[in-house]
């Protein structure tokens, strides 16, 4: 279960584990949660995510979409390894995500 | 029969596990310990990665999650080159047609597991049917 903060109109949630295919049915019910309560901006703080694989990235873009598609917003992702930086790069995703 | 097999040798380790995603995690556990405790030093990253890819795709799409069927993989390191083999038990697939598509859309959220290989520079090979994946990479 995923740490979620509220504060100021940002929510900022931290998965804490990997954003790997065993805990993706789990996050994305958490990500849903928070977009249909009519949140707009969210941090997603990886601190403690060490692994993202193709499953945890097509998870972001798709909540990324849900986003745009619930009336717009803003996905800001922090505290990335340098391996999760490299590897949204590598994926050219670093243009689709604000990541601090 | 056994649900998560393991099995080590000197330079290779082997898994052997029914089709759950909780057993991918179960492997590449199982392979990050046996590369540490080998004194292997490679871009761990990476090959976790890849090795994720790989075994996802033979247990959502090869094995279509179905745990009565089962995903066996062997990571072997041999002159300096990591060899990775994963197999499942599904029918294949048109695996020439796959490696022939453009590149994945950005918005797309799905699509990008067979493209990530490449992009970390494995070379990649299939048996005829499509149900054995061979990933060869220089680590040093």
């Amino acid at each position: 279960m995923s740490l979620i903060e509220r504060k100021n109109g940002v929510v900022t949630m931290k998965p804490g584990i990997d954003i790997v295919a065993s805990q993706c049915a789990g996050l994305k019910q958490e990500f849903l949660e928070i977009i249909n309560s009519g949140e707009k901006k969210i941090i997603i703080d990886l601190s403690g995510t060490e692994m993202i694989d193709s499953s945890g990235i097509g998870l972001l873009i798709s909540i990324r979409n849900s986003l745009a598609n619930n009336g717009g917003g803003e996905i800001e992702l922090i505290n990335l390894t340098e391996d999760l930086r490299q590897l949204f790069k590598v994926m050219r995703l670093d243009n689709h995500f604000k990541i601090s | 029969m056994q649900d998560f097999i393991v099995r080590e040798e000197d330079s290779a380790i082997s898994c052997t596990f029914s089709s759950t995603l909780d057993n991918v995690d179960k492997a590449v556990e199982s392979i990050k310990f046996f590369f540490s405790s080998r004194e292997i030093h490679c871009r761990q990253f990476e090959l976790i990665y890849i090795l994720r890819e790989a075994l996802n795709n033979a247990v959502i799409h090869g094995n279509k999650k179905n745990s009565a069927l089962k995903v066996s993989c062997t990571i072997g390191v041999d002159q300096n080159v990591v060899s990775i083999t994963v197999t499942d038990q599904g029918k294949g697939f048109d695996w020439r047609e796959q490696i022939m598509k453009g590149p994945v859309s950005t918005d797309s959220s799905s699509g990008r597991g067979l493209k990530s290989m490449a992009h970390f520079g494995f070379e990649i090979r299939f048996n005829d049917s499509g149900n054995t994946l061979y990933l060869t990479k220089k680590i040093i």
